[in-house]
């Protein structure tokens, strides 16, 4: 099985909302959608779906285009897409119906999955008594009520606390062993880091990285040095040629413009009879990257 | 066809389980048996008076003639024959006062009063509240009987005989022919209907747009269409509201057939007429019934529209504005055109033809004998059609503007977006 995304194009009036892109999915795990608000990356999710028609380019799973017929998916929206006045059982069981299935079907999935995400107590309650968190449970039992193929989850995490976070965590590492394709959307990257082999960085609709998220970062290398000791080691950074990045309350943050600098650092502190407590080369983070990249093209447009 | 029942299925549940819904249907219900129990309580509390409303009479007039210029007793009996609805009582003139403050605390009483004027004449005076009271524009009719009574008391002191003063204020026999027949139930329950069929009509219609808001506002919608066609979705809501409409309109008009049935007593009379439920056949509530389903299909759907092109609940009611003038103004003029019967003859077929007026006027016409079955057919012909047209167009601009946020979509926006 795979996802295949082919040059999406999308404007609405003159605003270019989705320029060219590309991607694909050819095995199950978590491709991650990544941009700031205003991206794009809801106008993607619709195309792909099949209920915004791009101007151009095409969305293919195994090969056909995508319909409901074609594939069973499923969509976790960015805000909360369930009723909020009406019960949680009975909903579930209308958005299973609304998927094709049978009634009794429908109710049995609904009862598994709420069991499963730990909020059956909640079944005959109406939606709008339930936390933030538990609401945002319902609203994945219904994304995946039918048992779909591909599941889109639209910034999941936004808006939860650490603790349903990390219940939701949870839910998506159970999704991911039973092999589903998953498509997150996030404009979170620290978030996004965490579960995506695979990836697209978005910006005002176009594509400025993508692929396999390891590949991105060792193409950058290592940039920067994290180090803690209890001796101030910053002069000896400095005369190693590192440059104070950040002072965190635990450690120091260098950018590494060479690795050579690293080791003439870490052979000072020898020298000097200095035992950090932490040394660890760090590669640049999905933000550095994205901010980075955005400077780029800042400065190729200015450039024009 | 599945989504369609899923949704209509769905939406009848939870709408009818609202509980303003059964607050609303139980409060219309509970009014109408009181009103069916009006005419019982009316007769109880006449207990056998001839003059009670039950008997036609509503009005009370007192005849003040302290010189007795005309004999009272043939005033009295012209009178009572030419205002069967107005009980006559004598009155003085010392008491003219307190019949003026009477007047001003009642507008059922009135005074006729009689005194001789300057050419030695009577001259006659009816003091009634304003120009809206029964006596004010009966004046013409009671100076007219006094005047007959007058004129043959005169004639008869002359020596004229009795046969020439009878033949003198002879009339000529006529008969009234209408060539159609307006029943006071007709004409009153065709009213009725009119406003019944506007209100359902309305609020199912408000139903719509109002669920298909919130289902926006809240992102439902995202989750719907995802799992079916927005086709299926507006159809599908459209029919839930409709079918329960349907079933309260069904429940309003059968307890109304139970309580007029049951409550009201067969010997009543209303005004002097009898008020029998005769016109109201089953062929006439079949088809009172299938154009109040016309009638809602057709702004159903335009109020769906209404409900996608919002983002907030709160611009609901803006945006429902056009829907709102053409139904207020469809509604006004069909009830026009019926409380003015047959005198506009043009502007009734214009409401029977008009799509937008036909589901109003049309239960009017059938009760009053008003609409032809060539009427019918073509009125709704006309409107099916109507249907289908502003179904299509619905179906493209909510289809567009579903999953539209932000800056209300303009309806030639929406309908130009590639679907």
């Amino acid at each position: 099985m795979s996802l295949q995304v082919k040059n999406l194009t999308k404007s609405f009036g003159e605003k270019l909302a989705v320029d060219n892109i590309s991607f694909e999915m050819s095995e199950p795990g978590v491709f991650g959608l990544i941009g700031t608000n205003g991206a794009g990356k809801t106008t993607i999710i619709r195309m792909i779906l099949g209920i915004m028609r791009p101007d151009f380019g095409e969305a293919l799973w195994n090969g056909k285009p995508i319909s409901r017929k074609v594939l069973s998916f499923g969509y976790l929206p960015e805000e909360r897409g369930i009723y909020t006045k009406n019960r949680v059982l009975e909903q579930l069981i209308y958005f299973g119906k609304l998927r094709g299935m049978s009634g009794a079907a429908a109710k049995k999935s609904a009862c598994d999955l709420l069991e499963r995400f730990e909020i059956t107590e909640y079944a005959d309650m109406t939606a709008d008594k339930l936390s933030k968190g538990n609401q945002q449970k319902v609203q994945l039992a219904a994304t995946m009520i039918h048992d779909p193929e591909l599941i889109i989850l639209d910034e999941p995490f936004s808006g939860l606390d650490p603790v349903n976070a990390e219940s939701l965590r949870r839910i998506i590492n159970g999704l991911v062993d039973e092999k589903k394709y998953i498509i997150m959307s996030s404009h979170q990257m620290e978030t996004v880091e965490n579960y995506c082999e695979d990836l697209i960085l978005l910006h005002r609709g176009h594509a400025l990285v993508s692929g396999n998220l390891r590949q991105i970062k060792e193409s950058y290398g290592v940039t920067r040095l994290a180090v803690s000791a209890d001796t101030d080691v910053l002069p000896f950074a400095e005369s190693a040629g590192l440059k104070l990045r950040q002072k965190h309350a635990d450690h120091l943050e260098f950018a590494v413009p060479e690795q050579s600098a690293s080791l003439r650092f870490l052979s000072m502190l020898s020298q000097n009879s200095i035992v950090p407590t932490r040394f660890e080369m760090l590669e640049p983070s999905l933000n550095e990257i994205f901010i980075d990249k955005v400077g780029e093209e800042l400065g190729a447009g200015g450039a024009k | 066809m599945k989504s369609i029942l899923t949704v209509f299925g769905y939406t009848f549940k939870i709408a009818a389980r609202k509980r303003g819904f059964i607050i609303t249907t139980a409060v219309i219900l509970i009014g109408i048996l009181l009103l069916c129990m009006v005419p019982r309580m009316l007769l109880g509390f006449t207990d056998g008076d001839p003059d009670s409303i039950v008997n036609g009479v509503f009005y009370t007039c007192y005849y003040v003639d302290d010189e007795n210029l005309v004999p009272y007793e043939d005033v009295r009996a012209e009178l009572q024959k030419a205002l069967p609805s107005t009980k006559l009582l004598r009155g003085n003139g010392a008491e003219m006062d307190q019949y003026r403050k009477q007047i001003n605390d009642d507008a059922s009483f009135s005074v006729i009063v009689v005194e001789r004027g300057s050419d030695g004449d009577p001259e006659v005076t009816v003091i009634a509240r304003d120009f809206m009271s029964n006596m004010s524009t009966s004046a013409e009719i009671a100076t007219d009987a006094v005047s007959r009574v007058y004129v043959a008391k005169t004639l008869a002191d002359k020596g004229v005989s009795a046969e020439d003063i009878e033949f003198s204020q002879s009339t000529l026999k006529y008969t009234l022919a209408p060539e159609r027949n307006i029943s006071l139930a007709g004409y009153t329950m065709g009213i009725l209907l009119i406003t019944l069929v506007f209100f359902a009509v309305y609020y199912y219609g408000y139903g719509v747009a109002s669920s298909i808001a919130v289902e926006k506002s809240s992102r439902v919608m995202e989750t719907l269409v995802v799992s079916t066609k927005p086709a299926n979705i507006l159809i599908g809501k459209c029919l839930g509201m409709g079918t329960l409409g349907l079933c309260q309109f069904g429940a309003i008009l059968a307890v109304a057939i139970l309580g007029i049935k049951l409550l009201i007593p067969a010997d009543f009379t209303f005004m002097g007429e009898s008020f029998t439920f005769e016109v109201f056949t089953p062929e006439v509530a079949l088809l009172t019934v299938a154009f109040f389903i016309l009638g809602y299909a057709l702004y159903a759907v335009m109020n769906a529209v209404c409900g996608a092109t919002v983002s907030r609940v709160e611009d609901l009611n803006t945006a429902m504005m056009p829907v709102m003038i053409i139904s207020m103004l469809s509604f006004y003029f069909s009830y026009f055109t019926a409380m003015m019967g047959s005198n506009y003859e043009f502007l009734f077929k214009i409401a029977l033809y008009v799509p937008f007026t036909a589901p109003f006027v049309m239960p009017f016409a059938l009760l009053n004998g008003m609409a032809s079955p060539t009427d019918l057919l073509i009125s709704a012909a006309i409107l099916t059609i109507c249907i289908a047209a502003v179904t299509a167009l619905s179906v493209r601009i909510y289809t567009a503007s579903v999953l539209h946020y932000g800056k209300r979509l303009k309806l030639r926006d929406a309908y130009k977006t590639k679907l």
